[in-house]
């Protein structure tokens, strides 16, 4: 037997979850513990450590250590850390594996899959980022599941018998993200209907704050300059993350540092921190949070009164001005029977058993984070298939030529990557030849946009008169992410299909041939080597014909 | 024209031996022969490249094989057919010749695909091997590129510049179009006057 777990793997920790049948556990480490810290670090004798190891080691050498990955995943290839260079991937590989060899030591058998949770604003890079780190720790990504819909899913799950319908709004606040969403609920499905957030948001931005609060009073009061050693950076920052969760619960909370140099000899610097000041710092970051949370709200066009239910989820959820601003904007009391720090990883645990079929009854739907559309004549975007469409979904919509007599079309598919960046970014084009001889805007070109659940994007362009088709599927947006043999297979694909209506000389028609034989040979030896070498060619070739190619692209009808 | 011309028409360099003339010309007559290119537009070109086929054999033949300059080649003939392994030396071997010769066997091999080793030659230390990945270039009917060569054009020296213009007369390849664009705004009368008398070559052969 091998099982599908689910991980919600976190800017600041990372957990493991498993349905069992019955009910959800949150798989201990091999120190008993549920919760691994999101550190990656090597050791003095070069032994690379993660998790609770490596988070001591953070504290014993600051230089040593890299925290937060995830907030690199996607944006940056590599950091150094020691003196070594290591790829952002594989520290996410490395903290992912560990995960995934505590939850087989505890299981029992092999674990091969994994349910994976991103924050609902995660760029295409960056989810392509956690699969290709989820690859290399050896795990298959089963799904990719926006966070927030794991959190109403561990929900709706857990209150399956009391709560039969209803909508949901999910406040996420984590360790380096934030993300809200409002879900709608009827008898066992549910459904996201739409979800914002930021990536730059998380506790670690709280602690940053109070850090800044303490260094300052560090160096008025007692004359001790913080930032100039990483150790005590590091840990007067560790020592502001207990006091923050200190604050949660008291009212004051003491940060003390003994045996410090200061100008005027040793001191022993003591500090009183009351929640007060906490939220005083704090304030302008939750006000945010809030504003995304009102921005859910009208883009769903619900009233706050009208939310049934709001579930928290993420550690900084727990801290009172949290819930006072939440209850502020008229929203109910947040139902706190499900720990918020392992809420995620018990929706990820939730799917990964619907998606092997060890739970049913239990239907549920996501929507498509990301606007996907066509580029038309004049350059401009013309989205097609809206953000927060249930997934799976489908939009045709027909287009036209530009120009009369013209053969073919160029199908440029687009997507705009979230709500709080405007950037259009490419997804890939195709061609597609064959169209009714005809004056501009008579032939009509359906172009048909389909997401299956697994967020594969799949684009079929139809000529209606002349039947003429080609189609293409986009991989999680785009294609770069595939492994070299499916990225080759997929070239191969485009090749021939641009080859389509070209007159091309001999020597271009043998090369292509022998190109795609190569490709079919590398595919059924399995050779991702020589695929990899391969894949520059492919591109090369494609560029020739494409560039050959008559461009010009649709007009709407 | 001259011998140099026929060899840089083929796209290659001077002494070259028979069998790489031989092979040079087949490469072309796929691409331009117009039964081949389908269009009549290449015949022009097609013509050129017979032209310096003949004279070049011609040339070979009253030459006794004694007394031929022989260009040891540093690269073993496994090596010369292979795309990929002549890509890693131009772009890695210590020795400049060898880069040189890499260049050379990668357009010999007609493939259009080797451009994604030539145009990372463009920005090679030594300006011998530019100009042989730009030669190689020249003759694969490549339709992208020509902006890249421009800029390779804008970085090297006059000497170079002025072997980049000899490619162009010889090939009248519209691979280097980009070129003798740039190549009129040049700050020596000399390589304006040539470009400006190449661009009006390349637009007869065009109309023609």
């Amino acid at each position: 037997m091998h099982g599908v777990v689910g991980i919600d793997f976190g800017t600041t920790n990372t957990l493991c979850a498993w349905f069992d049948g019955d009910t959800v556990v949150v798989i201990p480490n091999d120190r008993g513990e549920r919760i691994n810290p999101t550190v990656f670090a090597i050791s003095d004798s070069g032994e690379v450590l993660t998790g609770a190891s490596a988070r001591n080691q953070a504290l014993a050498d600051p230089e040593s250590a890299f925290m937060a990955v995830k907030r690199s995943l996607g944006s940056v290839e590599s950091v150094t850390i020691a003196g070594r260079n290591f790829p952002v991937i594989e520290i996410a590989a490395a903290i992912i594996k560990k995960v995934k060899q505590d939850a087989e030591h505890y299981l029992g058998f092999e674990v091969k899959e994994a349910v994976i949770t991103v924050p609902a604003r995660f760029s295409d890079p960056q989810r392509r980022a956690v699969r290709a780190a989820a690859g290399i720790a050896g795990l298959k990504t089963a799904r990719i599941l926006n966070e927030p819909t794991a959190a109403a899913l561990a929900k709706s799950w857990a209150s399956l018998k009391d709560v039969p319908a209803g909508r949901i709004l999910v406040y996420d606040f984590g360790g380096g993200t934030f993300d809200v969403s409002v879900l709608s609920m009827d008898q066992s499905a549910c459904r996201v209907l739409a979800s914002e957030g930021d990536s730059q948001l998380g506790g670690v931005d709280l602690d940053q704050l109070l850090f800044a609060h303490v260094a300052g009073v560090f160096s008025s009061e007692f004359g001790i300059d913080l930032s100039a050693d990483p150790y005590l950076v590091r840990h007067v920052t560790d020592l502001c993350e207990r006091a923050k969760i200190e604050l949660s619960s008291r009212q004051e909370a003491t940060i003390a540092v003994p045996f410090l140099q200061s100008a005027s000899g040793l001191a022993h610097p003591k500090l009183t921190l009351s929640r007060t000041l906490l939220e005083q710092l704090i304030a302008p970051l939750i006000d945010r949070s809030i504003t995304l949370t009102q921005k859910v709200l009208n883009e769903t066009k619900i009233k706050a009164e009208h939310i049934d239910m709001l579930i928290l989820s993420g550690g900084s959820s727990r801290i009172p001005l949290v819930t006072e601003r939440l209850l502020a904007c008229g929203l109910r009391k947040p139902d706190v029977r499900v720990n918020p720090e392992e809420v995620v990883a018990i929706g990820a645990a939730i799917e990964a058993a619907r998606l092997q079929k060890r739970l049913s009854g239990f239907s549920f739907t996501d929507v498509c984070s990301r606007t996907f559309g066509l580029e038309i004549e004049d350059g401009s975007f013309i989205p097609i298939l809206p953000k927060n469409t249930a997934l799976p979904a489908r939009r045709k919509r027909e287009f036209t030529t530009v120009e009369d007599f013209q053969s073919a079309v160029e199908i440029h598919v687009l997507q705009t990557a979230s709500t709080t960046d405007d950037t259009i970014i490419s997804v890939g084009k195709f061609l597609l030849s064959g169209i009714r001889k005809a004056n501009k805007g008579q032939p009509r070109i359906e172009v048909d946009f389909y997401i299956d659940e697994g967020d594969i994007l799949k684009v079929h362009a139809r000529d209606l008169d002349t039947g003429a088709e080609q189609s293409v599927a986009f991989f999680e947006g785009s294609e770069d992410s595939l492994p070299p043999l499916q990225r080759l297979a997929w070239l191969s694909q485009r090749l021939s299909s641009a080859a389509v209506g070209l007159s091309l000389d001999t020597a271009m028609e043998m090369e292509l041939a022998e190109m795609l034989e190569h490709s079919t040979a590398c595919q059924r030896e399995q050779d991702s080597g020589q695929a990899q070498k391969l894949l520059p060619l492919l591109e090369v070739l494609l560029t020739e014909l494409s560039v050959r190619t008559e461009k010009v692209v649709l007009r709407e009808r | 024209m001259n011998d140099d011309s026929c060899y840089l028409a083929l796209g290659l360099g001077r002494d070259a031996p028979s069998e790489e003339i031989r092979k040079a010309y087949r490469n072309l007559s796929m691409k331009l022969h117009p039964d081949a290119s389908g269009t009549a537009a290449t015949a022009l070109g097609f013509t050129r490249t017979v032209r310096a086929y003949k004279v070049l054999t011609a040339a070979k033949s009253r030459v006794s094989p004694g007394t031929l300059r022989t260009t040891l080649s540093v690269l073993d003939s496994a090596t010369k057919t292979d795309v990929f392994k002549l890509g890693q030396i131009l772009v890695s071997a210590q020795d400049a010749k060898e880069r040189s010769e890499a260049a050379k066997y990668l357009g010999l091999s007609g493939k259009r695909s080797v451009w994604v080793f030539l145009r990372k030659g463009l920005y090679d230390s030594d300006e011998r091997v530019i100009c042989s990945c730009i030669r190689a270039a020249a003759v694969l009917g490549l339709a992208q590129g020509g902006s890249e060569i421009a800029g390779a054009w804008q970085r090297s020296s006059l000497t170079c510049r002025k072997t980049i213009l000899k490619i162009a007369e010889a090939t009248r390849s519209e691979l280097l179009l980009p070129v003798l664009k740039a190549a009129q705004q040049s700050e020596q009368p000399e390589l304006r006057l040539a470009s400006r008398r190449l661009l009006r070559e390349y637009s007869q052969d065009h109309s023609a």
